[in-house]
């Protein structure tokens, strides 16, 4: 099911996201102007404060621009109302304070929230929704279990088939493979990969297993010193936005086998 | 069943018993085989009954609405300092009328309390709603609200230290809580005021059910924090600020009914817990209330007592057998 000519979905113009602080703004990365494609997977990388969290904070409508604007399938984000919203964007997030007395299928089931009315009630339409969602992210397995039964892994499966039950063209993850070993980084990366690729959905995370996401994601975003970078994979490696990525005295990146190198 | 069972036997057990063909009759119009039982059941244990129902369920609601809200398990519907402002209103009223010069006889009455407790927990809640409009964040509104409690058990203290031997009895008295001694008149304002808090609540199910994935998501599902946050403040304020009003300060049942819930139902979906918590409100008070009134004897101890000594060691024994705090 391949999309001949690939839309843009998600679009920035001239947008600074950062901190207001009484009355006074304190950017933290500017005149980002970006356009993420319907199918593709994409990385945000960036070191640690870069702005990563702040800039799919604001994508998400969390928090507001400083200023500039984002659009969505070429609709101004603020022209829509809070559902019609929750209809494009939805997100997996970490360190939320999220109620583990949830079952998975309940927690996968809130995902559905934009679609129905006020008594939160599914019917059988939503139902299948919610266990395609889980299927697709190979949860169904557990879904009756408590979410304080799951492991970090297992959980992040769920918060993921949670976005995905939202039905949104556009997911956003901040840090989906943190906390996870090997093994399940790769299950999660494979995953997003797929769900991009089959659902012809945007899927934008952040991370810092670079090493990792190079040869699987479509583009990437680099944020450093408040200025956001992108491209592909290999048009990054050739501009060389990862030799200076890290500060240079401990870490250094070899383009041939596109990873870093601790500097001895 | 359950509420049904303990609504029957608040009507039947008192200082003396009535039997439950003497109930049946009266209440379907008749007349019971002592005429001084009409009189008991119809004005005094009809209007305990009703009022503890609604008290319980309405306590226990709004302790749950606090608890998602704030998604913390020590939130109770006095966390937003109602029932200081309560107190303080009642304080102001008992104690500081003397200093002031007033005489206690002319406002003496139980709707004189009413109203003093209301003005009291509504401008606490004013200032609470004010502040709620101000802050981003849930968690400071949850500080705000403990430290306009402190201020306000603060300014009760200063006003105690400073009163009466007999007005310091009364205003205990007062904050011993009572389901009894309701007129129906009382019963009704009381019945309307939860209603409308139930109303809201039960318009805010969507809105709490996304509020336990925390602020964040909540928000990326398509709810407007702040107005919801405002009308689950609502929704408490009227619920347990009324029962606060008529009944007293009555704990633990808020504090404790939705845990005791979430450990007996496997579903943390509000469109099931808001019911179940509403209905364990309303036979736990009754049940509290029945105990409290000493069945066959003079005495009538004071319901906040017994509230917590039944129902803490429930809620202790719960937690113990199932080794885990499900929230």
């Amino acid at each position: 099911m391949q999309d001949p000519q690939k839309h843009i979905s998600l679009s920035t113009h001239n947008l600074t996201v950062g901190y207001a602080q009484k009355g006074t703004k304190i950017p933290i990365v500017s005149n980002i102007s970006l356009d993420l494609q319907a199918g593709a997977l994409i990385g945000l990388i960036g070191i640690n404060g870069s702005g990563k969290s702040t800039l799919l904070r604001t994508l998400a409508s969390i928090q507001e621009p400083l200023s500039g604007t984002i659009s969505i399938q070429e609709t101004i984000i603020k022209e829509l109302t809070p559902n019609e919203r929750a209809k494009q964007v939805s997100v997996v997030l970490t360190n939320q304070a999220i109620s583990k007395n949830l079952s998975v299928t309940e927690l996968v089931s809130l995902g559905r929230q934009p679609y129905i009315n006020w008594l939160d009630a599914l019917d059988t339409t939503n139902l299948e929704i919610v266990q395609d969602a889980m299927t697709a992210t190979s949860c169904a397995a557990y879904q009756n279990k408590k979410c304080y039964e799951l492991s970090d892994g297992q959980l992040q499966r769920v918060l993921i088939a949670r976005a995905l039950a939202q039905d949104t063209p556009i997911i956003l993850l901040d840090e989906p493979l943190s906390h996870l070993d090997l093994h399940h980084k790769a299950a999660i990366l494979k995953l997003l990969k797929r769900i991009a690729q089959e659902q012809q959905k945007t899927i934008l995370f952040s991370t810092h297993d670079i090493e990792l996401v190079l040869p699987l994601c479509d583009n990437l975003l680099v944020l450093k010193e408040g200025h956001c970078t992108t491209g592909s994979p290999q048009e990054l490696i050739a501009q060389k936005a990862f030799d200076t990525l890290f500060p240079s005295e401990h870490i250094s990146f070899d383009a041939e086998t596109a990873r870093f190198s601790i500097d001895k | 069943m359950a509420l049904l069972f303990c609504f029957i036997a608040s009507l039947m057990l008192g200082s003396v018993h009535i039997p439950l063909q003497d109930i049946v009759t009266t209440l379907t119009g008749g007349t019971p085989s002592k005429p001084s039982w009409e009189y008991i059941i119809l004005d005094y244990r009809l209007p305990k009954a009703i009022t503890a129902t609604i008290s319980g369920g309405a306590l226990a609601v709004s302790g749950l609405l606090m608890q998602t809200l704030f998604r913390n398990p020590l939130a109770g519907p006095f966390v937003l300092g109602i029932s200081s402002g309560a107190s303080f209103g009642v304080a102001i009223l008992i104690l500081a009328s003397s200093a002031l010069g007033i005489s206690l006889g002319a406002i003496s009455g139980n709707w004189a309390l009413t109203i003093a407790a209301s003005i009291g927990s509504f401008l606490v809640l004013l200032m609470v709603i004010t502040a709620s409009a101000r802050v981003r964040d849930t968690m400071a509104l949850l500080i705000i609200g403990l430290m306009v409690g402190s201020l306000t058990a603060a300014l009760v203290s200063v006003l105690a230290y400073f009163s009466k031997a007999e007005e310091l009895q009364r205003y205990i008295f007062w904050s011993f809580g009572s389901v009894g001694n309701l007129s129906w008149q009382a019963v009704g304002i009381l019945t309307l005021c939860v209603v409308i808090g139930a109303v809201l609540a039960v318009v805010s199910l969507k809105a709490l059910n996304a509020l336990l994935l925390g602020d964040a998501y909540a928000r990326t599902l398509g709810i407007q924090i702040k107005k919801s946050r405002l009308l689950i403040i609502i929704a408490t304020s009227l619920l347990a600020g009324s029962v606060t009003a008529f009944a007293g300060p009555i704990a633990f049942i808020g504090l404790a009914v939705p845990h005791l819930v979430r450990q007996l139902i496997p579903s943390s979906n509000h469109r099931i817990l808001l019911p179940a918590v509403m209905l364990g409100g309303a036979v736990l008070l009754l049940l509290c209330d029945i105990i409290a009134s000493v069945p066959y004897s003079e005495y009538m101890l004071p319901i906040n007592a017994i509230t917590a000594l039944v129902g803490a060691p429930v809620v202790i024994w719960l937690l113990i057998r199932k080794k885990k705090l499900i929230f």
